[in-house]
């Protein structure tokens, strides 16, 4: 079966300091994989580079089959991701976030407002769907920032400290 | 004096639309945009466009303030046409 993730000798360079300095990583589809280390051991640097916001110094990374450096269009349309801080647009409602990111996802007005539905009830966030973003609580918008990750029913999702400002209740739902 | 405004308006309209890409490059919500299936120059083509649109209605409101209060382009149409073509040489 063919690798949701794989990653070969990965090298990214700030100046002098090695931020990945040949990491060699492969994921199987269907696996909750976690990396853990101590501030600036790469792993916000990895995430960037997997999710093609970062182009690496050497090395080949592939995210669900596709080149991160050569095929960046595709890579984009089968991941999903949520940052280390909240991304949403504070001047639109929830469910204006949700519909947003579904169109810009190009699942059609009628698929976007579906999915934005089923997410706005999957993270509790009905009651608060026609309310701005910028009202929300910290809690709720890294509610709707999860929310928004999962707009397409991604293949593959990255989570950059994604339980940043949930209490203990929402962790565990 | 509406030619005064006018450079005025469109200076502080490429102000405005510098500031809101800060703004969005500062909450992240930039990444967001350019994780999306889209090309690197699509989010900055529409902050470009959305800064031309807003441009464009506040210069139209400005001349049509200045029109109401009595000013004309003293040379007509042709007087502005003339000008552009001065301009674009």
């Amino acid at each position: 079966m063919k690798p949701a993730i794989a990653v070969e000798d990965l090298v990214k360079r700030y100046g002098d300091a090695h931020a990945l300095d040949g990491l060699n990583l492969e994921v199987q589809p269907g696996t909750v994989l976690g990396l853990l280390g101590p501030n600036g051991a790469g792993k916000t640097t990895t995430v960037r580079v997997l999710t093609t916001l970062l182009k690496p110094d050497g090395g080949r990374a592939w995210v669900g089959g596709f080149d991160v450096v050569r095929q960046p269009y595709d890579v984009r349309r089968c991941i999903g991701v949520s940052g280390q801080e909240t991304a949403v647009e504070p001047l639109l409602t929830g469910w204006e976030n949700l519909e947003l990111f579904g169109r810009l996802h190009k699942l059609g007005r009628r698929g976007a407002r579906r999915r934005a539905q089923e997410l706005l009830e999957q993270f509790d966030l009905t009651a608060a769907a026609s309310r701005l973003a910028k009202t929300y609580s910290g809690g709720m918008r890294r509610r709707l920032d999860l929310a928004i990750s999962l707009i397409t029913q991604p293949a593959v999702l990255f989570l950059d400290e994604p339980t940043t400002g949930l209490d203990v209740a929402t962790l565990n739902s | 004096m509406i030619g005064g405004l006018l450079a005025q308006t469109v200076a502080f309209a490429a102000a405005s639309t510098s500031g809101a890409v800060a703004l969005e490059l500062e909450e992240n919500t930039i990444d967001r945009l350019r994780t999306l299936p889209v090309a690197r120059s699509t989010v900055l083509a529409g902050f470009t466009n959305a800064g031309l649109i807003k441009t464009f209605i506040t210069v139209l409101v400005t001349l049509s303030c200045g029109f109401a209060v009595g000013w004309r382009a003293h040379n007509g149409i042709s007087g502005i046409r003339k000008f552009m073509r001065a301009t674009n040489r």
